[in-house]
């Protein structure tokens, strides 16, 4: 759906986006994830022919960006970090607004009629958008990008700002979309990236630092295979046990829950898995294992271990 | 053609906000105060005369009425949805640009009650009346298209107005200077001058020169909106 090679864009002496390059498949969403001033916004403003990169190529469903915007802008759908709404025109006039400026040849009020079910803000449709609340003002920013049914979708943070009941809506909102359009979506939170996207670009500094999906860069980041237990016995018998047993790496008591039972943390070695002989030799040992958790690098530290690694590297050249 | 979507939704914008009443009232009421002063003192029906006071009123009301035409898009960050979809920059700065000349006609069919009322009472020359008309119609097309290039130079609509009307003073002082000055620089202003062929169209002359002028610097000022957006935007 796009394909981007190669993309550079400097402000003055800074370079925001630096020989980036990647692409979207059909029907996928594409997590943009970066600590703030990463280059994010400015490649999505580039990717939506706002921006004239300095380098690089931008094809859009196979249409070349920087040759044929306008064709290649009909099959892009943008929503902006802050929602691009005239807050003196009800939904509705905005969206025919939008039919319009997007070139939609069909029925307006249909297509209208559709991306406002779609986003579900049929009850306010008549209403003046300077009344609306900020979770319906995010939606008809949605519903802006989604009129003419464009192909790719771009998203810049789409749930920031709303409360825990309205980031749930529109994160279904967004998934129920990947059925029919790829997406790109942006955002500094983790979870919620992990929650919605197939792949993720972290994007650090200008540059691409991982592009890989949420479970495969969590566990390539890894170095062990890390568990939580609690067991009930006595402290020492347990460390003792476990230590003697193969592929261990380390193991450690970190918290007293009751009398006879502790907490422990037990690293084994990448890629054995330590649970079955943890569970033989303990219960040989008469020590029952109450609780047992495989701990997984969350992408929150996949996320700081990239965007980390790679400050440590540029300090050392 | 982009340009009527985009002349359409500002127009729009005018007209559902009591901003354009607002601004045609101030000038309806001066316009008409300055109109029945002169008959009353004059007694002599005529409005030609009345007339060359127009553009010193709309002077102070072209960058009150242009000052929002960039700047709330860049507030609301509308622009964004605008320049994302097919859409030239130039038929942006044109749709907005004939939004605001709507408006400022509607003001000036508003004076010919003026026209009207000096009919009944007198009998003027129609023709002297049309062409002050036209000249005031190019004259301050062209203040608008100086307030639309300020208002793309910032996104505070008081800063905006504050360029613009900064902007038309200067022409109009320079206008008053040109007799200080001899030789080249008085040839200089007198080519750049806003007002000076204005007089022509007071006195009855619609000279083609002088619709030359006006409609190109209407064109330029357009012109130096769209790069301005430009390179703020696509660059």
């Amino acid at each position: 759906m796009i394909e981007v090679s190669n993309l550079s864009k400097s402000y003055g002496s800074l370079k925001a986006v630096d020989n980036i390059s990647f692409s979207l498949k059909e029907g996928e969403i594409l997590g943009f994830l970066g600590p703030n001033g990463a280059g994010k916004t400015t490649t999505m403003n580039m990717i939506c022919g706002l921006m004239i990169p300095d380098e690089g190529e931008i094809k859009i469903n196979g249409i070349n960006l920087l040759e044929n915007p306008k064709k290649a802008k009909r099959h892009i759908g943008y929503l902006p970090e802050i929602p691009p709404l005239y807050p003196d025109m009800t939904v509705m006039e905005l969206l025919s607004f939008c039919c319009q400026l997007k070139d939609y040849n069909g029925n307006i009020q249909e297509e209208c009629q559709r991306v406002i079910s779609l986003c579900g803000i049929d009850n306010v449709k008549t209403r003046l958008i300077k009344n609306l609340s900020k979770g319906y003002r995010q939606r008809t920013g949605i519903a802006t990008a989604l009129i003419g049914n464009p192909k790719v979708l771009i998203l810049d943070e789409p749930t920031v700002g709303l409360d825990p009941k309205q980031i749930k809506e529109i994160r279904d909102v967004i998934k129920s979309l990947s059925k029919k359009h790829s997406i790109i979506l942006s955002s500094h939170i983790l979870p919620e990236v992990n929650a919605l996207c197939d792949r993720i670009v972290i994007i650090n500094k200008g540059k691409i630092a991982a592009i890989d999906t949420p479970d495969n860069l969590s566990y390539s980041l890894q170095s062990s295979f890390n568990l939580y237990l609690e067991i009930e016995g006595p402290k020492e018998d347990v460390l003792y046990t476990i230590s003697s047993l193969n592929n261990i790496l380390s193991v450690e008591a970190v918290k007293q829950i009751d009398e006879k039972i502790f907490g422990y943390v037990v690293k084994g070695e990448k890629d054995k898995d330590i649970r079955r002989s943890l569970f033989y030799a303990l219960a040989d040992g008469k020590m029952p294992i109450l609780k047992l958790e495989v701990e997984k690098m969350s992408l929150e530290d996949a996320f700081l271990h990239i965007t980390l690694e790679e400050d440590l590297r540029e300090g050392e050249e | 053609m982009k340009t009527w979507v985009i002349f359409k939704r500002e127009l729009r914008g005018y007209f559902y906000s009591p901003q354009a009443y607002i601004l045609m009232g101030f000038f309806i009421l001066l316009t008409g105060f300055f109109f029945s002063d002169y008959i009353i003192n004059t007694r002599y029906p005529s409005i030609q005369y009345v007339m060359s006071s127009w553009p010193m009123i709309f002077l102070f009301i072209a960058p009150i009425l242009t000052m929002k035409l960039f700047t709330e898009e860049r507030k609301y960050g509308t622009e964004k949805l605008v320049f994302s979809s097919p859409v030239s920059v130039t038929e942006v700065v044109l749709g907005k640009f004939f939004s605001v000349c709507v408006v400022y006609l509607a003001s000036l069919i508003l004076t010919l009650t003026h026209v009207i009322i000096v009919f009944i009472i007198g009998n003027p020359d129609l023709g002297r009346i049309f062409t002050a008309y036209i000249g005031n119609i190019l004259l301050g097309f062209s203040f608008l298209s100086v307030g639309l290039f300020a208002s793309s130079l910032s996104e505070n609509q008081i800063i905006a107005a504050i360029i613009s009307f900064g902007l038309l003073i200067f022409f109009w002082v320079i206008d008053i200077l040109q007799d200080i000055f001899t030789g080249i620089p008085h040839k200089i202003i007198q080519i750049i001058s806003l007002f000076e062929p204005y007089a022509g169209f007071q006195n009855g002359f619609i000279s083609l020169s002088s619709v030359v002028y006006y409609i190109s610097f209407t064109g330029i000022f357009l012109f130096l909106t769209v790069r301005v957006i430009k390179s703020r935007w696509l660059q």
